[in-house]
């Protein structure tokens, strides 16, 4: 491990030492309102994006969480070099992805509206504004595809895009191609030691995005061919040719057999409960996160629990001021953080 | 006999006339009272179902309106933003006219819907389908309500003319029928008394 790691791994455990207490978030989640939620978060580093906000709103301080979570994963990258600052920054492509989606989602839509507003995070591939400034679908991808990660995107899907105006195709193909980069970044040799649990991890989350691909056709009559395109390779327990099978398939009993590991996350899916599923699958990988800290201590896997730790607190505040706001019940709320 | 708004003659023709009169009338007031009865059976069935269907739904759309306040919560604003702006053409529903005992009733057709098949990402696609079958029993409510309304509204004007008819205009014209009976037959014995005075006159004549 060389010395620019040794600084990266003490900063993950700066930042998960910082993360927010299991117990204070349960405490936000029984919040009567924002305000109560506010005056919690003042002791934490969201204070800083807090003081800001005019209005308080479970937006407002949404758009806070997401920058504190930037924040977080900047002082990563700006603490390694090399493939581990690689590894954050392909990582924290996500934010950059869910930046696209909406500029492209508005450029699909029928009215202008107000102006987006973008989070930069200071990390990105691509010119926003010039993305916005594309008259039209056609040249918004061939802008996309002269960036690098999106020349990735494969001939037929950007047809298809333009052809059905489908959000979801590009969203999956986005995905693909995110998850094919850190999987080729775990094979560099700076990975060695912890290789095997980081594509488990990984593999995990293909997997559950894959489930909900391949359960599309049964339970909302999507078309098998656009699952077929939707499937990501490099899952940790189910393979592509396991996934194909489940296309054909009619019976649940059938499905849970065949994407045997993920029994729980697939009953609530075929039962129709997607929210839940989702949030059972999170506190899956986040389980299985802790199960490998221990025996991997001060290696890079700390540093990518910390990158999920950062995330799940942030999908956990994201649920609490929304679930204050629209007065979702507590006790379903507390149950649905990843966190609990 | 200010009800049946007719100049009376006491004669046989137009008491042959009131008769039929009558009769038309109370042939009418068979078939209204039939109408009466169908109707308010057909509003009690649609009333039942109205009650089980609205609060079917109403418990639905509050499960959904959870549910969605869940999913929202879960995925944030930005990607809802993302997929809600696209636009996926336009909802379409014909009202199409339907008569029930002659009453004209409206029947929502849908003629297209919105596309949202393979349009979804998982989670948010859970909720879509869910609002979308929400909307369609929502038409289905509306269209009771609709239909209720109309019926009660017939049935209402039906009840009246039903109540008119038995209680004011058929007594009143059974009335006048029998008042005209009886002036032709005061005239009958009239004219009767009348003829034997002038044969007893002539009678008595020839006999002196």
């Amino acid at each position: 491990m060389s010395k620019i790691d040794e600084y990266l791994i003490v900063k993950a455990h700066g930042i998960i030492a910082r993360l927010i207490p299991v117990q204070s978030l349960l405490q936000m989640a029984y919040s009567k309102e924002l305000k109560d939620i506010v005056s919690l978060l003042m002791m934490t580093d969201y204070r800083t994006y807090i003081d800001k906000i005019d209005k308080l709103t479970a937006t407002a301080l949404y758009s806070g969480f997401k920058r504190v979570m930037i924040d977080r994963f900047q002082n990563l990258i700006n603490s390694c070099s090399g493939a581990s600052k690689e590894f954050i920054i392909e990582y924290m492509r996500l934010l950059e992805f869910e930046n696209v989606m909406r500029i492209i989602g508005r450029k699909l839509g029928v009215s202008s509206g107000n102006e987006i507003e973008i989070t930069r995070i200071g990390t990105e591939s691509i010119n926003y504004d010039e993305l916005m400034k594309a008259s039209s679908i056609e040249q918004l991808m061939m802008i996309l595809r002269t960036y690098d990660p999106y020349s990735g995107i494969r001939d037929e899907i950007a047809r298809r895009f333009i052809e059905e105006k489908n959000l979801l195709i590009l969203e999956y193909e986005l995905h693909r191609i995110r998850y094919s980069k850190l999987l080729e970044l775990i094979n560099n040799f700076a990975f060695i030691d912890v290789r095997d649990q980081l594509k488990k991890l990984i593999g995990i989350e293909i997997d559950i995005l894959n489930i909900y691909a391949v359960t599309g056709p049964i339970l909302y009559g999507f078309s098998p061919e656009l699952t077929r395109s939707l499937i990501i390779p490099g899952g940790y327990l189910l393979s592509r040719d396991k996934l194909i099978k489940v296309l054909g398939m009619k019976r649940k009993s059938e499905i849970i057999n065949q994407l045997r590991g993920y029994e729980d996350v697939l009953e609530l899916i075929l039962n129709k409960r997607e929210t839940k599923a989702y949030l059972i699958a999170q506190k899956k990988i986040r389980k299985e996160l802790m199960r490998e800290k221990i025996p991997n201590y001060a290696t890079f896997l700390d540093v990518f629990i910390c990158l999920k730790l950062v995330e799940f607190e942030y999908r956990d505040l994201t649920q609490i001021v929304y679930g204050v706001e629209y007065n979702i019940p507590r006790d379903t709320l507390q149950k649905n953080l990843i966190n609990y | 006999m200010s009800a049946t708004g007719m100049r009376v003659i006491p004669t046989k023709g137009f008491l042959l006339d009131l008769k039929r009169r009558i009769q038309i009338i109370k042939e009418g007031y068979r078939l209204l009272s039939m109408k009466r009865d169908e109707l308010t059976a057909k509003l009690t069935t649609f009333l039942e179902q109205l009650k089980a269907t609205r609060k079917e739904v109403m418990e639905r759309a509050e499960i959904i309106a959870v549910r969605f306040r869940e999913m929202f919560a879960v995925v944030g604003s930005e990607k809802i933003e993302s997929y809600a702006s696209v636009s996926r053409g336009s909802f379409e529903a014909n009202i199409l006219p339907v008569s029930i005992m002659g009453i004209i009733i409206p029947m929502v057709k849908v003629l297209k819907e919105v596309d949202i098949k393979d349009k979804f990402p998982p989670i948010v696609r859970e909720s879509v389908y869910e609002l979308r079958e929400l909307l369609q029993d929502l038409i289905k409510v509306s269209e009771l309500e609709m239909k209720i309304e109309i019926i009660a509204s017939d049935l209402e004007r039906t009840n009246r003319i039903v109540n008119a008819l038995e209680k004011i205009i058929i007594p009143e014209m059974e009335a006048l029928a029998k008042y005209i009976e009886e002036r032709i037959e005061e005239d009958d014995l009239e004219d009767f008394i009348r003829i034997k005075l002038i044969r007893n006159i002539i009678v008595k004549r020839r006999g002196e």
